[in-house]
């Protein structure tokens, strides 16, 4: 008799918990989420989607996710593909909208964001510049961005005074800036050009400002050549640009060219907003003076000045075969809590987040905030996004010998198309 | 001998290693062979296309360079190693006191990681911030350089790391052998007054052929495996320049996904690197004759 | 010039080139290590000025943001796992080779040569399509194996050279004593050869410890990494990498390779003339 009270006493209490804590009770086990990331694990991107995940455990979910990073992003990339090959897809990982990501997005590898996101109701919650990076160009959207950054060129103040020149407007303001400032015995431009994608900024702007993006999606599907005008005119400017920078700037490392800029050894230097706490008046050192501007543009340019380097950076892809409910639920939560997580870190985020209270943020994030406020409609997109592995692999080996005089602009024009032909066989 | 002649104990003792050697080393060589043959993205499938990849490899330009760059590399390590080793074990046979030491600290580097060695080296050869050799350079003279990123310079630059990290290697294998020479021979010929270098030439060097001879295939072998200094030096840049065999084999298998292609380049090492077997156990069956 | 002089002229000149020697061998190695001690700051301004401050900021930076405990656990397991196997493997095999009678034992040996030279990256494609079909990416046998075979070759090398010093009357007697081919394995070949055992062990320490390929390609998880992989932990957004935290990750990774270095350098050294000289 007792026993039978004990257990319809232990059933209702039991039945109490479960209508309390939700269904997880059962679930005891944790899901473990692996997430291959190309970011370190100490980026706050990273930081905060386990300050998340833990949020979202404390209202009762059961998730561990576990970060597997792989910082070096060429080996990453590498890594990614070969796991891929190999049938050993992860659950979650980091993918640029690249001509691979179409290739996934066409078997069926890779789950669909927008049905996700307008399942959810969220998609109003994003920057449309920020989002919308991750489109590849048949308009399919695999990624979840986790940040947004705009690229500008920091530049020396004091050099610049010196060598009597304005912050440019022009590319061909920015050519005699240069020469300008080299006249003064400054060497006008560090870059870290052993990393690949500083110098593919710069290639990117002459078309950019000719054609929008036209010219570089033409090119990735095999309807330009670099032998066309955008393509003729951004060669001949990477040949004059070139001679303004470091010496040994093809194996310079984005560290080393950062901090060449820091100590005062070069005029210029291009970054993004990732690198901004380096530019700080608190951080910065003492006695250099800096100021940044964006993309310069041309006369009859297609795109306006507020048009640059924005973009939400390698997104987050989900493995569709492990995408259950458990994992979308857990998926949800990350998109309606990250941004505000993110953007108390002082970083720009993917959402539109509620920014009243700025005063403890510091003032050039701010001023950078304010920037990304009045950008235009389009943005620029990396090449070393739109167009296939080979054809990066090709103007990485030969933009550099481009640069430093060693290729003429007709070798690289003829190099480049060559590898773009064969990548369209 | 019956015991020695046991099948099932040859079997217990060769198996194991047998087993692992063939399933780890020698069946990939095989899959890489048919690989070779195939067109393959890792995604789609897989596509027979039989010599192609072979014939591309003949009109592809940058195979070619990456082959004499390559020979070119070979020739800088060989040079390195078994000249400075050759040079400092002669000269080590003169040392009485302190052998041990020098020769433990001339070996520090062979024991020590390649990325390790590639990153030091980097930060060696830098223009900016200034490193050791354009500060030497500066020292004696001349203009500073840009090694790593100058066409000329860069592979010259990555083969030297290759061959400085085992010089001290080589200068233990010939500085045995030296002192294996006997001292009685040394020492008459010296009451008959020859110098040191002609005892060098007419009477060590010859005692020691065969093992010069072994050191210089081991070494030969060595820079066909190179990989890592260039690699994560100047990953085969610029344009190119530092490119060799094993280097162009991995972007095009990992970076480009043409894992058919990246295998016919791996086919071509192989075949080279059993040339240089056949040279290691011509050299063992002379020992044995 | 008197004969003294000259004597003394060549004196000078000799202990002139070993100290350059010296100087080219030893100096980068300590400059590296210093470098573990230098600020990041100093280290992309100017490396090769005397240091001028030295600092414990770039361990902390290791030990608080990344997981080099567990990269170092991970190699420490690989390595010993591997070179347990290295040695019973190819010990076995090379007493087959050496001293077992059997039909084609040249022909096997020569076999086993050919990995001498095959470079590693060649079989990594084929490999990881191997391991992925048998569900082995991503665990410490698809480090181990591959290791393993690669290192056996030189191995075997090393005891084959060794047991043909093992006079044969030796092997002889102990069969008419009655003792069978795995007794002559246990209570001869392998008590007389503890000395290249060291050998053995010493030569492949270095070469599995420091491996790169392997556990690079084959390796996912923070949970397995190597240290040798672990040293790209260090960079941030767009390659932006903090030297003095790689450089301290590399003292570190390069630590136990010198403590056994120089515990067993004799060894170590013995095993490369063995392999040269018979």
């Amino acid at each position: 008799m007792l026993s039978q009270k004990i257990r319809t006493i232990a059933a209702a209490g039991l039945a109490a918990a479960v209508t309390l804590a939700g269904v997880t009770v059962f679930a005891a086990e944790t899901r473990q989420i692996h997430y291959f990331s190309s970011r370190s694990a100490s980026d706050d991107t990273m930081v905060t989607l386990q300050e998340v995940t833990d949020a979202y455990n404390a209202q009762g979910g059961n998730i561990e996710l576990v970060i597997d990073s792989n910082a070096d992003r060429i080996s990453y990339d590498q890594k990614l593909r070969t796991m891929i090959a190999g049938g050993q897809m992860p659950d979650m990982f980091d993918l640029d909208p690249t001509p691979y990501a179409v290739e996934l997005g066409e078997q069926g590898m890779l789950t669909d964001m927008d049905a996700f996101l307008d399942e959810i109701g969220e998609k109003d919650s994003y920057i449309s510049l920020s989002l919308n990076y991750g489109r590849t160009p048949d308009g399919k959207l695999y990624t979840l961005p986790l940040e947004l950054s705009t690229e500008m060129i920091w530049y020396n103040t004091d050099m610049f005074a010196d060598a009597g020149v304005e912050a440019p407007e022009t590319l061909d303001d920015l050519l005699a800036a240069c020469a300008a400032l080299q006249e003064k015995g400054y060497t006008p431009f560090g870059i870290g050009g052993g990393d690949g994608w500083p110098l593919l900024r710069l290639l990117a702007t002459y078309p950019f400002r000719m054609t929008g993006n036209d010219f570089l999606n033409q090119l990735a599907a095999g309807e330009a050549k670099m032998t066309d005008p955008a393509g003729v005119a951004t060669s001949e400017f990477m040949a004059q640009i070139g001679q303004y920078f470091q010496p040994g700037f093809s194996t310079t490392d984005v560290a080393t060219g950062l901090n060449l800029f820091l100590s005062g050894k070069c005029a210029m230097y291009p970054t993004g907003t990732w690198e901004l706490n380096y530019f700080t008046d608190e951080n910065r050192p003492e006695g250099l003076n800096v100021s940044y501007f964006y993309m310069p543009t041309i006369d009859d340019a297609a795109t306006a000045p507020n048009e640059y380097w924005a973009f939400g950076g390698i997104g987050l892809a989900v493995n569709p075969e492990a995408f259950d409910d458990e994992y979308k639920d857990y998926l949800t939560f990350i998109v309606k809590n990250y941004s505000p997580a993110y953007f108390a870190h002082q970083h720009l985020a993917p959402q539109k987040v509620e920014a009243d209270d700025t005063a403890d943020f510091d003032p050039l994030f701010v001023q950078i905030m304010d920037d990304t406020a009045n950008l235009g409609e389009t943005a620029a997109r990396p090449w070393d996004v739109v167009l296939g592995e080979d054809v990066i692999a090709t103007i990485n080996d030969t933009l550099p010998g481009l640069c430093m005089g060693e290729e003429t602009p007709e070798d690289f024009e003829a190099a480049v198309d060559e590898a773009l032909e064969a990548n369209a066989n | 001998m019956k015991t020695l002649r046991d099948k099932k104990a040859v079997a217990f003792f060769l198996l194991p290693a047998l087993i692992v050697y063939t399933i780890m080393v020698m069946i990939p060589i095989a899959v890489s062979i048919y690989y070779s043959l195939i067109d393959w993205d890792g995604l789609g499938p897989k596509q027979f296309v039989g010599l192609s990849n072979f014939v591309k490899l003949l009109n592809d330009k940058i195979f070619i360079r990456s082959f004499t760059n390559n020979l070119l590399y070979i020739v800088i390590v060989m040079v390195l190693q078994l000249g400075f080793g050759f040079i400092i074990a002669v000269l080590l046979t003169y040392l009485v006191k302190g052998r041990g030491f020098i020769q433990t600290v001339y070996y520090i580097p062979s024991v020590i990681t390649v990325i390790a060695i590639a990153q030091l080296f980097t930060s060696f050869y830098s223009y900016e911030p200034i490193g050791l050799f354009n500060i030497f350079r500066k020292f004696i003279g001349l203009e500073p350089i840009a090694f790593l990123s100058d066409y000329k310079a860069a592979l010259p630059a990555v083969a030297a790391v290759e061959g400085w990290q085992y010089i001290g290697i080589y200068m233990i294998i010939f500085y045995s052998a030296l002192v294996s020479v006997s001292p009685d021979i040394l020492e008459a010929a010296r009451i008959d007054g020859a110098t040191e270098l002609q005892l060098l030439f007419r009477i060590r060097i010859p005692s020691i052929a065969n093992v010069i001879l072994l050191a210089c295939i081991l070494s030969l072998v060595g820079a066909l495996r190179g990989f890592a200094a260039p690699m994560n030096m100047t990953k085969g840049g610029p344009n190119h320049r530092s490119e060799i065999l094993a280097t162009y084999m991995y972007k095009k298998a990992f970076t480009s996904r043409d894992y058919g292609y990246g295998s016919s380049i791996a086919v071509v090492i192989v075949i080279l690197s059993v040339i240089g077997v056949l040279l290691i156990s011509r050299y063992m069956d002379r020992e044995d004759a | 010039m008197s004969y003294k002089s000259r004597k003394k002229a060549r004196k000078t000149v000799y202990w002139f080139v070993m100290i350059v020697f010296l100087i080219i061998q030893a100096y980068p190695v300590l400059w590296l290590l210093l470098a573990a001690f230098r600020p990041n700051m100093e280290l992309l301004t100017e490396p090769f000025s005397f240091p001028r401050q030295l600092t414990k900021e770039n361990f902390i930076t290791i030990f608080t943001t990344s997981h080099v405990f567990t990269y170092i656990k991970n190699s420490a397991i690989i390595s010993v796992i591997s070179l347990v196997l290295i040695v019973l493997l190819s010990s076995m095999a090379a007493y087959a080779i050496a001293k077992l009678k059997f039909a084609g034992s040249k022909k096997i040996y020569r076999y086993f040569l050919i990995g001498l030279t095959i470079p590693y990256a060649v079989t990594l494609i084929p490999l990881f399509t191997m391991f992925a079909r048998v569900n082995l990416i991503n665990t410490r046998t698809s480090v181990i194996l591959p290791l393993l075979a690669f290192q056996l070759p030189v191995s075997i090398m090393l005891f084959v050279n060794f047991y043909t010093f093992i006079p044969d009357e030796i092997i002889e007697a102990a069969v008419i004593d009655g003792a069978s081919a795995y007794g002559i394995y246990t209570r001869i070949m392998i008590p007389l050869s503890l000395n290249t055992i060291m050998t053995v062990l010493a030569m492949n320490f270095i070469t599995v410890w420091n491996d790169y390929a392997f556990s690079l390609v084959f390796i996912n998880s923070t949970e397995l990494k190597t240290i040798s992989v672990g040293l790209s932990d260090f960079i941030g957004p767009r390659g932006l990498k903090d030297w003095g935290a790689t450089y301290a990750a590399i003292a570190l990774s390069i630590l136990p390779t010198l403590v056994i270095y120089f515990s067993l350098n004799k060894k170590m050294t013995a095993g490369l003339t063995l392999g040269a000289v018979k």
